[in-house]
């Protein structure tokens, strides 16, 4: 299954078999009773200066993705191979921690909930330059000026650098927690839902913001979310995930207009379109819930929830192949079915 | 708009709700007026702090202390059923009348469906509560009618999950159960605040087409609160959208998504990224965020993020929200009725 996806120039990461399984402990030994698995042979790259965008439902392991990719969490198998600013190819997932710690000023993370992932205690000052400090910027003459740029850059005032972010709307935070993920001129930023808890008007700013961004560093995002019209508007290629696996890869254009798993197809159908006019009385729903990854049903994970399942759905696990130039999918009639996409607006 | 008041399930007029704290006075409502209209559903959008979650509380009188209505009044025309028309502003929050209403005429389904269900209390012991409450049931006759009702929302297995408790449920089966409930008195109206605001992309889209599958059969009213643009697109007749406590503009729905007045409705509906959107084009923005409660503007509470603000008559004096000409759209703004003394300043759309 790997070696289907070839790797790509420029690529900046590769995530080779990546598999995260979290045991289920019971009773008073804890003895371990079952294994969940939150991602479950799970490959894709990132090539230099785009944006992936990783999508799926709760508990799809999207989120479990991007924090093995960090680090942030161990993972049970797999490669993560970076190609860090000198040329050189490390596997982050068996890196020993003492090496890791300078690739860290290389990939940074953004969080989902501006209230929780500032810490309340520390002025602007402390929290965007806590990473100067510990990447041993010791003078604070020094950090002040960076951090002053830092909060200029996205669109802060410097002079709010002494107070604390309590004093700051959602949207204001989430750009502080921007400003202390660019502080070490990372190469791969991490947003994990980053403006989901955001209102409409101040969502956009923060994604026009975070293009800006991007377009100005050359930075590299993986973007997790669960909002398909904000993956949308972000992305270059798009993964879908479905219980622990990648179901669908492709370049955005393509996997919005014309899908190739059915579960695509279905999230695609169930997406809300902000226009009267384009209600969709007939639109297939999805039946039933998302699997149990602790409980995975046989074959195809999909499989008891699909409107196109065969005898072979629910014995044979389907592997992600190449199913039309950069278009992957793991589907086993993916030959036969016709699957609807979005049309784009007429003249909105 | 007297036509639609006379034929109103529910008349709002000047709503004021306000929360007097040891800061100063929020006013969550700060002088609403919407109509609801029988079997048709109303969608109430606005960002956070808009007061479109108080709305629906003020109807039902469970504001959360030490909030309540300070003004205006919320007509609710029983005449069809035989009864008077009841000023719910000014009823007793305990009295008879306003218990008799939850739950009865009216009813609420939240946003979060696992804290709004007792934790200790199974499921069909919730809704057979319900149900005895404010119908001549017996006991065994309130079991059957909650399994009835499970089915109806389609929860598999309903005589099992009426003996489990919520947190056995997942959060769609929950939310269908917390309908069931809902409906089980055949309300009037139904106030859903954020109904799949919880829920993932797949579930919404059931519940969603529950809500309106229960509407065709019981022929009830439908208030849905939610932030969600496209889920007020799929679902409503007709849409008030709100800012900082007030009703900015509103009308049928294809109105206000495609010929939207209020600069407020331009930018949310230019904000919002589309699944239909073609190419990576940078997403038009409001400007600034939306100001704290202590700090209301002057005047027109959207002025400061306006792009189309006029000096002197915006941060001057509060727009009346009134009906345009030619148009069943009403809507609070100097572009489109100028304050006396100012002259017609042409739109820019």
């Amino acid at each position: 299954m790997t070696d289907s996806i070839p790797a790509m120039d420029g690529t900046i990461l590769e995530v080779r078999r990546l598999t995260k399984h979290f045991p289920i402990r019971r009773g008073l030994l804890k003895r371990t009773v079952g294994m969940v698995k939150a991602v479950d042979d799970v490959s894709f790259d990132i090539r230099s200066g785009e944006t992936l965008g990783l999508v799926g439902e709760s508990g799809c392991g999207k989120t479990t993705t991007s924090r093995c990719v960090l680090r942030a969490i161990e993972p049970t198998s797999g490669e993560i191979v970076f190609r860090t600013s000198d040329g050189q190819e490390v596997n982050v997932a068996t890196m020993p921690n003492r090496e890791l710690r300078p690739l860290r000023r290389e990939m940074q993370m953004i969080f989902q909930d501006p209230f929780s992932s500032l810490n309340s205690r520390m002025s602007l000052l402390d929290i965007v330059g806590e990473p100067l400090l510990v990447h041993g910027m010791n003078n604070r003459r020094e950090r002040q000026e960076r951090v002053a740029e830092l909060l200029r850059l996205v669109g802060l005032r410097p002079e709010y650098m002494q107070r604390y972010p309590h004093a700051f709307s959602g949207g204001e935070r989430q750009r502080i927690g921007i400003a202390r993920a660019l502080a070490l001129h990372p190469r791969l930023v991490v947003a994990d839902e980053p403006v989901s808890a955001l209102d409409v008007s101040v969502q956009a700013q923060v994604i026009n913001l975070l293009m800006d961004l991007q377009n100005e560093f050359e930075l590299t995002y993986l973007f997790v979310a669960h909002d398909l019209s904000v993956v949308k508007q972000i992305s270059d290629r798009v993964a879908v995930m479905y219980v622990g696996k990648i179901v669908e890869l492709a370049n955005t254009e393509d996997l919005f207009s014309n899908p190739k798993h059915p579960y695509t197809e279905a999230l695609l159908a169930a997406v809300p379109v902000p226009d009267p006019r384009a209600r969709r009385d007939d639109r297939k729903l999805l039946q039933g819930e998302v699997a149990n990854p602790a409980n995975p049903p046989s074959g195809c994970y999909f499989h008891p929830r699909c409107p196109y399942v065969q005898d072979v759905c629910r014995t044979e696990t389907p592997t992600l192949t190449e199913v039309a130039p950069s278009h992957f999918a793991s589907c086993h009639r993916v030959k036969e079915i016709e699957l609807t996409g979005i049309s784009p607006a007429g003249a909105a | 708009m007297t036509d639609t008041r006379d034929s109103a399930l529910l008349s709002i007029n000047g709503l004021k709700v306000h929360y007097p704290t040891d800061e100063g006075v929020v006013k969550a409502l700060d002088g609403v007026s919407l109509d609801i209209l029988p079997g048709q559903t109303l969608g109430v959008v606005g960002e956070s702090g808009c007061g479109k979650s108080t709305i629906g509380r003020a109807i039902l009188q469970i504001l959360d202390k030490p909030g309540r209505v300070v003004d205006g009044e919320m007509m609710w025309n029983a005449r069809e059923s035989g009864g008077q028309t009841l000023d719910i502003a000014i009823q007793n929050p305990d009295g008879h009348e306003m218990r008799a209403m939850r739950g009865g005429d009216v009813a609420m389904v939240f946003q979060e469906p696992m804290t709004s269900f007792s934790p200790i209390h199974t499921i069909g012991n919730q809704m057979s509560e319900a149900i005895l409450l404010h119908q001549d049931k017996t006991p065994a006759e309130a079991r059957e009618w909650s399994i009835e009702l499970m089915n109806m929302v389609g929860i598999p297995n309903a005589p099992q999950r009426f003996h489990e408790y919520s947190y056995q449920l997942s959060g769609g089966l929950r939310q269908r159960a917390m309908i069931a409930m809902a409906i089980s008195c055949s309300p009037k109206l139904l106030i859903a605040d954020e109904p799949t605001t919880a829920l993932d992309v797949t579930t919404q889209a059931q519940i969603l087409d529950l809500l309106r599958k229960l509407q065709e059969e019981q022929k009830m009213a439908i208030m849905l609160i939610t932030h969600n643009l496209g889920v007020i697109a799929e679902m409503a007749d007709a849409v008030v959208v709100m800012y900082l406590g007030k009703a900015v503009e509103s009308g049928p729905v294809d109105d206000i998504f495609h010929r939207p007045k209020h600069p407020y409705s331009q930018g949310l509906l230019r904000s919002i990224p589309s699944v239909q959107a073609v190419g990576h084009e940078k997403l038009p923005s409001i400007a600034g965020s939306i100001p704290h409660p202590f700090n209301r503007p002057s005047g027109c509470t959207f002025g400061p993020r306006c792009p189309s603000f006029m000096p002197g008559a915006c941060d001057a004096s509060v727009p009346r929200y009134m009906t345009l000409d030619g148009t069943r759209q009403k809507v609070s703004c100097f572009l489109h009725h100028p304050p006396e003394e100012v002259e017609e300043v042409p739109s820019d759309d």
